[in-house]
């Protein structure tokens, strides 16, 4: 044999066992990537945690099962805990339909801690990447426009996904877009989780128990306690809108909400503000009238300037969706009553819009 | 860049891309550009600081040789001590000036001397301490005339820089890796099969047993104060499991990768926790450095030839400076010092256990066992000094260890998967004296088993935990 003879022959050998080994590696990721798909895989599997808390993982799920079903999401609902506990889908669907004979199809895609900047992070990376709803129903409060939250997705860092979304670099951005896009992917750190909760005892995936505490199949998801359990504990906490509040922070509030408005119009979804109604405890404080005034008047006017629908079923007056303390969980969460009554006030409301839209009878 | 990085592997297949059709100094030179760009991705300054030290030995070593072949002794010592002069000092400044200002201040302080500290707050390069003692083994070779000094800068600079075991080992020597780089070298198939088993099973050491052990075991040691007696006992069992797959899986990459390249890597861990001795887990770990101190620092010392207490003081000094070789820090000189009374007092009772032995089976079987647990528990133990952050913090640990509350805690089930791991990929090794036993099973069994590590890779977390021994 000569010296160049054994040298192609090295150099076939060489390339075929990298060849088949790519192969190997290549076949065996699809064939995880494609059984972590499958609702089996979902059910059996510890939850994947890619992003910053286990629930967003759960809401996507379920929101692709309702688009493969039902067809396109026509309302997604969109902000904190507070818009995840306020409507319920189902509720709003029928109430819509009754009070326009339109049909829609909506999905509550509230997220704790998704303080407006947040929301329009999780519009841009994560709902406008699949199905586009027609309508985003944005629920605000006062706090969420005043607070630090609202200008920095503070919370958002902690998630896998989320953290890479403010990266400047391409790699990182492909890294945040590869993840989102692949199950296998999302399954990384699982091990971890897994024996986590199994070193404490916890089941090692998550039961269908606990996977209603997340959320139901349309994204609803009811809080846990009743605001009437906690104003018999004497020591319940309330925060209440006391600090003085000043144009200026409301206005930095509006500009994010401006930005979430630009995205909504660049993708052709209608972009509309609620207001998601507190327990009138929470304007208990002097300054909090003074604080509702402000934010009514600054909210209504933007709105107007900028052509974005407001649903207020407030109309304006805190105390008016208030009188019942079964219709809240907490200060800031309505319950499961609250949020159907909600549902059906925002519904006809949003009848009126669809209306507007050439969308009703 | 690490080897657990998109980036590596990017580097590495791009290079091996090219690397089969190129001559034999084509390919020395394309591994040389490789190895400076990543040697350069952590801080390209430390370029220069390689390549002043790669060029200094190199020229220096030929001026040994020369005088050795001239005969000129004296010449040759002279230019032995410069070589020396200068791989310590690069050394010494980078990792010890800190250190050694810091505590000669606190001495001067503390008899009543004022003085001011010029603490430089150095940054260190990486993997200097294992390539500065490469290049010492190379001078001292051809200074005793055990190797030659090689006369091609390419070969040279290529043998100092081969990136795979640039930043954390093994530390080669030039009779075994140097002449590999001057001579035409051919990958075979197996070379490339042993090659990817070896990186495969690097990485799940790494990622999957390594980096999940520091998961659980990082706050324990971050915050001794108040935990369980059981729970440090975990986190120190869990410590001993992630250095372990944290530097065995960097060396398994290391000769995986240079295996794809053609080259054989020494090897650097002999699954060290099946020792029956402190002496034998000595001759498995870290082999590397071991052999090279037991070479260029017990020997020249005198070993064991001056007599019993001598060769006590020697061990003691060596495994001393094996564990300030580390770090800069007291707890490394108290892991060493451990080490060093670890060996000495089982040489002391070597006679009486070889008489042990001797009794019978029984004897030996029960003495092999109980020499293995002894051992691992010893060598766990020491891990904590070597972990612990700082002298504060050790304390706290040990009396957390010896004084803490007795009660379960969760961590017990996490250590035993772990080790169980750990024992899943060694076992078979041991048994079959091959680090690639896997390679060799049946089709049919190598591929489920390949499965499930890559899967258990991609269900783990990254967590970015660098190599231990980067930081070295």
């Amino acid at each position: 044999m000569t010296a160049e003879t054994s040298t192609t022959e090295s150099r076939a050998t060489w390339v075929r066992s990298l060849a088949l080994s790519a192969v190997f590696l290549i076949a065996l990721l699809g064939l995880a990537e494609a059984a972590l798909r499958t609702s089996y895989a979902f059910e059996a599997m510890p939850m994947p945690m890619p992003y910053y808390t286990y629930d967003v993982t759960h809401r996507l799920y379920h929101y692709d099962a309702l688009t493969r079903e039902r067809g396109p999401v026509d309302v997604l609902f969109v902000g904190s805990s507070a818009m995840r506990a306020a409507i319920r889908p189902p509720v709003f669907d029928k109430a819509v339909h009754e009070a326009s004979g339109g049909k829609v199809l909506s999905f509550n895609g509230g997220f704790s801690g998704m303080y407006p900047d947040s929301a329009r992070l999780y519009l841009e990376h994560v709902w406008f990447a699949h199905d586009k709803p027609r309508f985003v129903l944005h629920g605000i409060r006062p706090t969420e426009l005043i607070a630090d939250m609202s200008r920095s997705p503070t919370v958002l860092r902690n998630g896998l996904v989320e953290s890479l979304w403010s990266e400047t670099n391409a790699l990182s951005m492909l890294e945040a877009e590869l993840i989102g896009q692949s199950k296998l992917l999302q399954y990384r750190g699982t091990l971890n989780a897994l024996l986590t909760r199994w070193s404490k005892g916890q089941p090692i995936h998550i039961s269908s128990k606990h996977r209603e505490l997340l959320s139901d199949s349309t994204g609803y998801r009811e809080e846990p306690g009743k605001l009437s359990a906690l104003l018999g504990q004497k020591r319940n906490k309330l925060w209440t809108y006391s600090a003085p509040i000043k144009r200026s922070d409301l206005e930095r509030g509006l500009r994010v909400l401006d930005a979430m408005r630009r995205r909504c119009q660049k993708a052709g979804v209608q972009y509309v503000l609620v207001h998601l109604p507190e327990h009138p405890n929470r304007y208990g404080h002097k300054r909090g009238p003074a604080t509702w005034q402000l934010y009514q008047e600054m909210v209504k006017a933007w709105s107007k300037a900028h052509a974005v629908p407001f649903i207020d079923v407030t109309r304006g007056d805190y105390r008016r969706f208030a009188g019942d303390v079964e219709h809240y969980s907490d200060y800031h969460h309505l319950s499961a009553s609250g949020a159907k009554v909600l549902s059906e006030l925002v519904a006809q409301d949003f009848a009126a819009l669809l209306e507007a839209h050439g969308d009703g009878k | 860049m690490s080897f657990v990085s998109i980036q590596f592997a990017v580097l590495c297949l791009s290079c091996l891309a090219i690397y089969p059709w190129l001559s034999r100094r084509g390919q020395n030179a394309l591994i040389l550009l490789t190895s400076y760009l990543f040697y350069g991705s952590w801080d390209w300054r430390f370029l220069s600081l390689l390549a002043a030290t790669t060029l200094f030995d190199f020229f220096v070593v030929q001026r040994i040789e020369d005088a050795r072949k001239s005969g000129d002794q004296r010449l040759a010592k002279r230019w032995l001590q410069a070589s020396l002069t200068s791989n310590l000092s690069v050394l010494g400044f980078f990792k010890y000036f800190d250190f050694f200002v810091h505590e000669a201040h606190a001495v001067l302080s503390g008899v009543g001397f004022e003085t001011s500290a010029p603490v430089l707050d150095i940054v260190l390069p990486v993997g200097i301490s294992f390539y500065t003692f490469q290049s010492i083994s190379y001078a001292v070779d051809v200074y005793r005339g055990d190797g030659r000094a090689c006369r091609d800068l390419l070969d040279f600079a290529t043998f100092i820089a081969f990136f795979p075991q640039l930043v954390a080992g093994p530390i080669e020597r030039a009779n075994h890796m140097l002449v590999q780089f001057e001579s035409p070298r051919r990958t075979t198939g197996a070379q490339v099969q042993d090659g990817l088993w070896l990186i495969l099973i690097g990485f799940f050491r790494k990622v999957v047993i390594s980096d999940t052990a520091a998961y659980f075991s990082n706050s324990p040691f971050a915050h001794p104060d108040g935990r369980s007696a059981p729970t440090l006992i975990c986190a120190v069992l869990l410590f001993t499991v992630q250095i372990y797959g944290d530097f065995a899986g960097y060396s398994d990459i290391a000769r995986g990768v240079a295996k794809l390249f053609g080259f054989e890597l020494m090897r650097n861990f002999d699954r060290p926790y099946f020792s029956q001795n402190v002496a034998e887990f000595w001759r498995r770990w870290h082999i590397s450095l071991s052999t090279w101190l037991r070479d260029y620092l017990y020997v020249p010392l005198g070993g064991n030839r001056k007599g019993a207490a001598r060769t006590y003081v020697n061990l003691f000094i060596t495994m001393l400076l094996g564990g300030l070789w580390h770090g800069a820090s007291w707890n490394f000189v108290i892991w060493g010092a451990l080490h060093g009374i670890y060996l000495g007092i089982h040489r002391a009772l070597r006679p009486a256990l070889a008489a042990l032995s001797a009794r019978g089976a029984a004897w030996a079987g029960a003495l092999r066992v109980g020499g293995m647990l002894t051992t691992f528990g010893l060598v766990a133990f020491t891990w904590l000094f070597f972990r612990s952050a700082s002298f504060e913090l050790t304390r706290e640990l040990l009396v957390g260890l010896f004084f803490g509350r007795w009660e379960a805690t969760s961590l017990t089930a996490v250590t035993a998967v772990l080790l169980a791991m750990t024992l899943a990929i060694d076992i078979p090794q041991y048994l079959a004296h091959d680090d690639t036993r896997l390679a060799r099973l049946p089709r049919l069994a190598r591929i489920p088993i390949a499965a499930c590590m890559w899967l258990l890779l991609f269900s783990s977390q990254n967590t970015g935990e660098p190599f231990i021994y980067f930081q070295f």
